[in-house]
């Protein structure tokens, strides 16, 4: 995959395992990797060393994501004599829970546990910041978006 | 804190103040407006806690989260986050007045309901820093 070890450089195999290293601190060293159609892409030790990170990061923010969303189901089980739906949308700097309450208006009730619920994902979601938006049905498209994806109820509720 | 936090502090109880007087003026036919103006009062009042416990922010994610992590807010997150999430929607909603809960029928109301635990929650923050005296205008 990578040339890593066939270059004469600072990054050099392991002794102990023989795994070549490459060392963030090389910036201005390159790499070519090779993908299995023989692509080659050029990349700079610390753009392979972010990439890693990155790849690392992303498997841990799925994880809690999906638990988070778990989290939220049991929270809806909880309130549900008040609420509707919920939905969920993943937008470039937070996730956003939409909450449709059963009432027309903005139930102030619903809104207090929505407050406890975003102090507890505030501290333990591990998906960067988490808002919850209450929103009334007859504008949820509004609000929502089309990239929204249900998270509650899990059955779709006869209209 | 320094002298320009103090100022700063000063600016943010100042806008508060015309914030909160301004939606005493606010005709009741506009309820969606009053209750914006009365969000607009409580973003200044928690921005003015905020800087006398020396955190400063510029946007409604850090506020937010400062509210809802620092003990100190933990007795007004609930209004403030309804007032938040209230504003939000009844901006950009196309039939606002139905949104807002019957209860909120004056400016009295929104003042007595989601303002003035906000003032009296944090309002002591503010009074150590710059010597703010909570509460000083009326309904």
């Amino acid at each position: 995959m990578t040339e890593a070890s066939k270059i004469p450089s600072e990054s050099t195999p392991n002794s102990d395992c023989g795994i070549p290293e490459i060392h963030a601190h090389e910036s201005h060293r390159k790499y070519k990797l090779i993908d299995l159609d023989n692509n080659a892409v050029e990349r700079t030790a610390a753009e392979l060393v972010e990439a890693s990170k990155l790849l690392s990061n992303r498997n841990l923010w799925l994880a809690n994501f999906s638990a988070t969303i778990k989290r939220v189901r049991e929270w809806c089980n909880g309130v549900e004599n008040l609420m509707q739906m919920a939905l969920v949308d993943i937008r470039s700097n937070k996730v956003v829970f939409y909450v449709v309450p059963k009432s027309e208006r903005y139930d102030l009730d619903l809104g207090a546990k929505m407050t406890m619920l975003e102090v507890e994902l505030g501290g333990s979601a591990g998906i960067g910041y988490v808002e919850t938006l209450q929103v009334p049905s007859r504008s949820l498209e509004r609000f929502a978006g089309p990239r929204s994806l249900l998270v509650w109820p899990l059955t779709p509720q006869p209209a | 804190m320094t002298n320009a936090d103090k100022q700063l502090i000063r600016l943010h109880i100042e806008q508060w103040k015309h914030n909160r007087k301004f939606a005493q003026t606010i005709d009741g036919q506009y309820r969606d407006w009053q209750v914006n103006v009365i969000f607009c009062a409580a973003l200044h009042f928690i921005d003015a806690a905020l800087i006398s416990v020396g955190i400063t922010v510029s946007e409604h994610t850090t506020r937010n989260d400062a509210v809802r992590t620092n003990e100190s807010f933990a007795s007004v997150r609930t209004q403030y986050l309804n007032l938040y999430r209230i504003s939000r929607v009844t901006r950009y909603d196309p039939d606002p007045d139905k949104w807002l809960p019957e209860k909120y029928l004056t400016v009295a109301d929104l003042v007595e309901d989601l303002l003035k635990p906000i003032e009296n929650g944090v309002g002591q923050l503010i009074g150590k820093s710059i010597g703010f005296e909570s509460l000083p205008l009326k309904g």
